[in-house]
């Protein structure tokens, strides 16, 4: 398979170039890309059940939050050492997505986008208003690693996560899943069992969206109940949009650029309106470059 | 208790004008308004700022605010062209894109803005009907029967809009069959553009009448669109006798659950009912 190997070499510059200009990153920026990273793995999770499995979650930041939440608990709360926390969430995460799963995938179609809003609302609420869990305030006291090292190791997980998605969606469970999205009547002729794949989907990318929150806590020390809030998740989705659906370095990228924008403008406009343009984005995206940024550089450059 | 169940109607009419609103659009154009709620928003504001400027009363100032809404609605309806007839999921993505930009536009411009009264965010419009009725005891303001009153009214329009014209006859068969209507000769896209404004001058309506009931501020429509949602799954969406009775039937069990338990744990129950719904109705859909 020498197209294989062609591509994992192409996937190396990246790491090799992002990694050579780590020492004379300043400080900030160092931040930064540690978020974008962070995001951009969300957005692999959301590009792998959107873009393969044919499902708009617009609650996936319920995932998320979920995993820097349990991380800070255990951190702070059962005394766990900050590396075994990472563990923790998928205990919590694994069997409430199972259940998500089989309500929001028995609506189908636009049910689907709207039942996985209001369990992601109902969520968010929950963390929000409940002073047990930290309230409007969040939870803070969980570890946070020296910066530089912690670039290397989330930088490490992003390609762990790039690859393993990959896999997954190369492999037969991924076809049948794009076999799904292409034509569900026809599937079911054939005998799948259409509900039972889009539910392993589903849970699969729950999985990976918690462990990129599980990678939050050790960047800011802490879980906010806005890292549940339906904001971050259509975040998501204008990530996975402007990257490009269906491609995973797409989602990677529109992480990437998403991220940017939302800390720039925090940062150097008066007030915020970095979701002004991220809305802009996404409309300019879909009506002029429908496919998203990456495949249709692909398609310049090969032509 | 009386009191209760009209605050319950009051809102449950205020939340079917926007899921009808959103079912409506949904019926006619296949597309999932996200950016509904921020017509709701929009339609406030609009009112708010005619006020200020014109100096109009609150009753005058409802018709500029729900024509500006509306002729607003037909610029953002003219992105999605390109989506009719395609996959769901981009028009709904694409109403995204307008909820963000509309969304925290309005939250910069409601905190910078030199045209409103300083208010950091957070406006308040006085009761144009101060008093009430003296029922055995309660006090039933006369605000919240304007309310009905005008809701009312605006279904009636509606309805006649629907049933007794030509408009009405066409936007009934582009649920039925878009691609048949177009090939007898309608301008499906022009039954579109009224479609959509019809639905957004709704929204718009209710948002400016529940302006002296809450607070405007610029996450106001986001609230509401939540509930609609809500509304719109149990309610069945396109099917607007179901949304009508499912939202005036929630609103009731949300006022009641406020007064018993803290009010996060009310919009939770209502969400859980609305999944139970789904998996109950999921195989007759």
């Amino acid at each position: 398979m020498p197209r294989k190997t062609h591509s994992y070499l192409l996937l190396l510059a990246p790491i090799v170039v992002l990694l050579v200009i780590l020492p004379v990153l300043p400080h900030f920026y160092v931040f930064l890309f540690c978020t974008a990273y962070i995001f951009g793995m969300f957005a692999l999770s959301l590009d792998f059940l959107m873009g393969y499995g044919g499902m708009p979650n617009f609650g996936q930041a319920v995932f998320f939050g979920l995993g820097a939440y349990v991380v800070t608990m255990a951190q702070i709360w059962w005394h766990v050492p900050p590396i075994l926390s990472v563990i923790f969430p998928y205990a919590f995460v694994i069997p409430l997505s199972f259940a998500l799963a089989r309500v929001s995938v028995r609506g189908g179609g636009i049910y689907f986008a709207l039942i996985t809003i209001i369990w992601g609302d109902i969520t968010y609420r929950t963390f929000f208003y409940e002073w047990t869990l930290g309230g409007s305030d969040g939870l803070r006291g969980a570890t946070t690693f020296p910066l530089r090292e912690y670039y290397i190791i989330i930088l490490i997980a992003t390609v762990v996560c790039y690859v393993l998605i990959r896999k997954i969606a190369d492999s037969q469970f991924g076809m049948v899943l794009r076999a799904i999205r292409e034509n569900e009547t026809r599937m079911r002729f054939v005998g799948c069992k259409v509900e039972n794949y889009r539910m392993s989907a589903f849970v699969i990318s729950s999985c990976f969206a918690t462990f990129a929150g599980s990678l939050y806590p050790g960047l800011y020390g802490g879980a906010r109940p806005e890292l549940l809030h339906w904001a971050l998740s259509t975040l998501a989705v204008t990530m996975v949009i402007v990257g490009g659906l269906g491609s995973l370095v797409g989602a990677l990228i529109g992480g990437f650029i998403i991220t940017f924008l939302i800390e720039w403008s925090t940062s150097y406009l008066p007030m915020g309106g970095g979701y002004t343009i991220a809305g802009l984005i996404l409309v300019a995206t879909l009506l002029f470059m429908p496919k998203g940024i990456y495949p249709t550089i692909k398609r310049i450059w090969r032509s | 208790m009386l009191d209760i169940v009209l605050v319950g109607i009051m809102y449950g009419l205020t939340l079917s004008s926007i899921a009808l609103g959103l079912s409506l659009i949904f019926g006619v154009m296949k597309i999932l308004n996200i950016a509904h709620g921020e017509f709701y928003m929009m339609g406030a504001f609009a009112l708010l700022i005619t006020m200020e400027l014109t100096g109009l009363n609150f009753w005058l100032a409802l018709i500029p605010a729900a024509i500006i809404v509306g002729l607003l609605a037909i610029i953002f309806e003219a992105g999605l062209h390109p989506f009719y007839g395609k996959e769901p999921l981009y028009g709904l993505i694409l109403t995204l894109g307008y909820s963000f930009f509309l969304r925290d536009a309005a939250y910069s411009f409601s905190r910078t803005t030199m045209l409103l009264p300083v208010g950091a965010g957070f406006y308040s419009i006085p009761t144009p009907l101060p008093g009430g009725f003296n029922f055995y005891g309660m006090v039933l303001p006369y605000y919240r029967f304007a309310i009905l009153a005008i809701i009312c009214m605006l279904y009636a329009g509606l309805w006649f809009l629907v049933k007794k014209t030509k408009y009405g006859m066409h936007i009934r068969a582009a649920t039925q069959n878009a691609e048949l209507l177009s090939s007898d000769g309608v301008n499906v896209k022009q039954v579109n553009r009224l479609t959509f404004c019809i639905g957004a001058a709704l929204a718009a309506v209710a948002g400016a009448l529940m302006g002296p009931v809450t607070t405007v501020y610029s996450d106001m429509g986001h609230e509401m669109i939540l509930l609609a949602f809500i509304a719109v799954i149990v309610g069945g969406l396109g099917n607007i006798r179901g949304c009508l009775i499912a939202s005036v039937v929630l609103s009731e069990i949300y006022v009641f659950l406020s007064l018993y338990l803290e009010p996060y744990w009310s919009e939770t129950i209502l969400g859980l009912i609305s999944m139970v719904v789904l998996l109950i109705t999921a195989r007759r859909r």
